[in-house]
């Protein structure tokens, strides 16, 4: 999850020192960066896939399933055994923040070619095989959004208890600083945050009322004055960074042609981040309840909500510079391209004097108003070995700030020296239980942005309205309850629009509010007669036009399949699934209270799933499987 | 950039039709050379199945295309394993790849995927109805677009579509189709 420096960390209040520091000199670092590079033209297409998994341990005899507190050791073997051994290695593990999580990424990025698309699924298979290898007896690696029981008593091996102390980094009454990797840019991270903002970090889920629920539901935590005061009625309340960082997403990067194509896709994409959120939905459940959402965006947002109570307008500003609408971790807050300026219609906080600079500079208004806004977030992990830096030659500061901007886009330039080109990141996605559906989600979004260019699409809708559909996206059932705001004539740039050109001008707000209309996630995704052409039917006539082998189509259409099936409801998403299955375990009592048993019975359940141990038609489909396999050590029934 | 095309036979004419068809679409495109030209299956009457005969006039102009340099690789679309053979047999300029129909890439017949590899012969695939254009929905749309002609005078003779794609970045940079009618008995 971004920067990765080694040495000794400062305190939050010495990093808060140098805090106008790295700003300035991260700054500078963009623009040596932006000046070196910002006429670069003609970069190939190349991509590529973030997953992040748990290690889980199965107690068959106590029917109990716990996270395994050894990322490091499992990464680190991984590292030695591949990419240090072999530099072409197909796959890469880097560190995530939880003790129990680490992310894989194929070794080399994959290419514009349509036949690369039948790589991922097999380099995905390949990544869960080559750490499930390695793991110990019963243990597993799971492609799960948020462990049902995370912050539940002795829900980690080995079994540590929270030591809410201010010294600690979390100071959780139920996330205890082991389960935090033990890198110290994670637990400073966690530290700083909880210092900076003055209190503890408050989640506060709305709980799924069932049957025996009870009405009002309220926990008390009479030891601890923060929780009394934050926690909520009717809430799932937690208190951690790790409750929200310790969950496990899919990530995608595209590398641009050009820095125009790069921010033209940056917000094409950005109104779509809500729509594949919701259809990916995965999260329904939060230190052992049952929720009322179903994907983890906002219990991520306020689990690193960094900003002061006179930031969050609760008190008069005194000692801070702004206030701050969002959270460091929410979507995006303004467009880059010339086409989406008339659509930024919320309130940017920028820091006004680095905008003036970046002006200077030869920058746009657009570019230098992202960065400026960016740049309002004080840099929350400092390195005593790394403030003195050289500024033409390294980047640390500018991705300090940069990648403690967790967006649901992000806008990537390149790093210094190097001959990677402007690139895009598209990170609203939950994770799915098998490498086919996150190959089907990513191999979906990559040829999303393959259509978008062929056919020069234009999705822009205001972005207040994109905010509020990942507000709505994030509800229980969202993909088939809801409704979003979509553009209707998305066709509307015409053949002759160029990447940073536009269509037809249209300035007044009367006419834009014409533009876009409330859809359903299956309108948006399958079409429906006379109302939208649906992005599916869109992408099969791209495909139609483009060279494809039988075996990268069946591929292709079986992801397709599954991505059109999950929009109309015909398959549930992983959220659903999990509701069910829970809701008829028969330990359930209705009361939306998750067992260690149930949990026990759910993960070992997605595990067998994910490693094609037993079929999962309503979740799945009857989708034809080439490649079996099997590669767990850890199925109880055989 | 790759320049592709599909060539469409509708009428039953004269092979003529391929070279005409090719140096159209390569004037249209402003381009010397296409880098792949597919002809899908020619119309034959119902109750007989395609068979080599039906090919060989279309193909050898195709071959004469390519040998004069006006494509780079010819293929065929939905032939089966006996018919690819045969054409692979026969033929001077040995078809680089065959395309089937987008429902059965999932369900491949095994001996046509091992022919294909043996021959080296890609399989690609394709979303085409068996009909691309009617006569009659061809004179539909003439109609339409031009009131005052006497569109059922009117047949087509073939229809191309080319794709301009690049590669390396997966993008479609044009698309489009080209048809030739001709007016009865002229």
């Amino acid at each position: 999850m971004g920067l990765l420096s080694q040495g000794s960390p400062l305190s939050w209040e010495e990093t808060q020192r140098h805090a106008d520091h790295v700003r300035r000199h991260g700054i500078l670092q963009f623009l040596h960066i932006y000046h070196a590079v910002k006429d670069r033209h003609k970069d190939v297409l190349k991509w590529g896939d973030e997953v992040e998994y748990m290690l889980v341990s199965f107690d068959h005899e106590n029917k109990k399933v716990h996270l395994v507190l050894s990322g490091e050791k499992v990464l680190e073997t991984l590292q030695e055994k591949g990419e240090r051994t072999n530099p072409n290695h197909p796959t890469l593990w880097r560190p995530e923040y939880g003790s129990y999580m680490i992310e894989g990424t194929p070794g080399q990025p994959y290419g514009g070619t349509m036949s690369e698309f039948n790589t991922v699924e097999a380099n995905m298979r390949k990544r869960r095989k080559e750490a499930t290898s390695i793991l110990e007896e019963n243990q597993a690696l799971c492609t799960i959004t948020s462990f049902p029981r995370l912050g539940c008593p002795g829900f980690t091996l080995p079994e540590y208890r929270p030591h809410p102390v201010e010294g600690g980094a979390s100071k959780s009454l139920f996330f205890p600083d082991e389960a935090i990797n033990k890198h110290p840019r994670f637990s400073t991270l966690t530290r700083n945050i909880r210092h900076r903002r003055g209190e503890k970090v408050v989640i506060n889920v709305p709980i799924f009322k069932d049957k025996n629920t009870p009405s009002p539901f309220i926990e008390t935590f009479p030891e601890d004055e923060e929780a009394a005061r934050a926690s909520k009625p009717d809430h799932i309340y937690m208190d951690a960074m790790g409750f929200g960082m310790g969950n496990c997403c899919l990530q995608v990067t595209f590398q641009a042609c050009s820095i125009s194509e790069a921010r033209y896709l940056y917000d094409q994409l950005a109104t779509i981040c809500p729509i594949v959120m919701a259809l990916s939905a995965a999260s329904p459940f939060y230190r052992g309840y049952v929720s009322d959402i179903d994907c983890r965006w906002g219990v991520i947002s306020a689990s690193v909500d960094d900003r002061t109570r006179e930031e969050r307008g609760l008190e008069p500003l005194k000692n801070n510079h702004y206030r701050i609408s969002k959270s460091r971790y929410d979507s995006i807050d303004s467009y880059l391209s010339k086409c989406g300026e008339k659509y930024n219609d919320i309130d940017l906080t920028i820091d006004k004097e680095i905008y003036e600079q970046l002006l200077q500079e030869g920058l746009d208004h657009l570019l230098a108003q992202h960065v400026a806004h960016l740049f309002i977030r004080d840099p929350l992990t400092l390195f005593e070995e790394k403030i003195h830096l050289d500024d033409a030659n390294e980047s640390d500061h500018f991705e300090n700030i940069q990648s403690t901007n967790w967006q649901t886009m992000r806008f990537k330039p390149p790093p210094p020296n190097s001959d990677i080109g402007w690139r895009v990141e598209f990170r609203p996605m939950e994770v799915q239980l098998t490498d086919f559906e996150n190959s089907a989600y990513v191999v979906f979004v990559v040829l999303l942005t393959r259509v978008i260019l062929s056919y020069k699409l234009d999705f822009l809708i205001p972005l207040s309205k994109v905010d509020e559909n990942m507000k709505v996206a994030q509800k229980r059932d969202a993909v088939l309850r809801d409704m979003f705001y979509f553009r209707k004539d998305i066709c509307k740039a015409g053949g002759n629009a160029v990447v940073d050109g536009c269509g037809k001008a249209q300035n007044s707000t009367e006419l834009a509010a014409e533009e876009y209309t409330l859809m359903s996630i299956d309108t948006i995704i399958n079409g429906k007669e006379g109302v939208f052409p649906g992005l599916i039917p869109i992408l099969n006539s791209y495909l139609e036009n483009m060279e494809v082998d039988v075996d990268t189509r069946c591929s292709i259409l079986n992801y397709l399949k599954l991505i059109k099936k999950r929009a109309s409801g015909e398959l549930m998403t992983v959220a659903r699934w999990m509701r069910e299955f829970i809701a008829n375990h028969p330990d359930y009592k209705q009361d939306s209270v998750i067992t260690d048993e149930m949990n026990y019975s759910l993960i070992l359940k997605c595990n067998q799933i994910a490693n094609e141990l037993c079929e999962c038609p309503e979740l799945l489909g009857s989708a034809f499987r080439k490649v079996k396999y099997s590669g767990s050590k850890t199925d109880s029934s055989n | 950039m790759k320049v592709s095309a599909k060539l469409f036979i509708v009428g039953s004419n004269s092979s003529s039709s391929t070279r005409s068809a090719i140096d159209m679409a390569c004037s249209v495109l402003g381009v010397a050379q296409l880098d792949s030209v597919i002809i899908a299956s020619p119309p034959v009457e119902d109750g007989v199945n395609l068979s080599l005969e039906h090919l060989q006039p279309y193909w050898e102009e195709l071959e004469n295309l390519v040998q004069s340099k006006k494509i780079v690789a010819i293929g065929t679309s939905d032939l089966d394993k006996t018919q690819l053979e045969q054409l692979y047999q026969w033929a001077q300029v040995k078809p680089n790849s065959n395309q089937v129909n987008l429902a059965s890439c999932c369900v491949m017949p095994p001996d046509l995927t091992a022919f294909a590899k043996q021959f080296d012969i890609q399989l690609l695939t394709h979303n085409d109805p068996k009909e691309l254009l009617s006569e009659a929905s061809f004179q539909e749309a003439l109609q339409e677009s031009i009131p005052d002609i006497q569109a059922h005078e009117w047949v087509p003779l073939w229809l191309l579509r080319y794709s301009v794609i690049v590669k390396s970045r997966g993008i479609i940079k044009s698309k489009g189709y080209i048809l030739q009618a001709k007016r009865r008995g002229s």
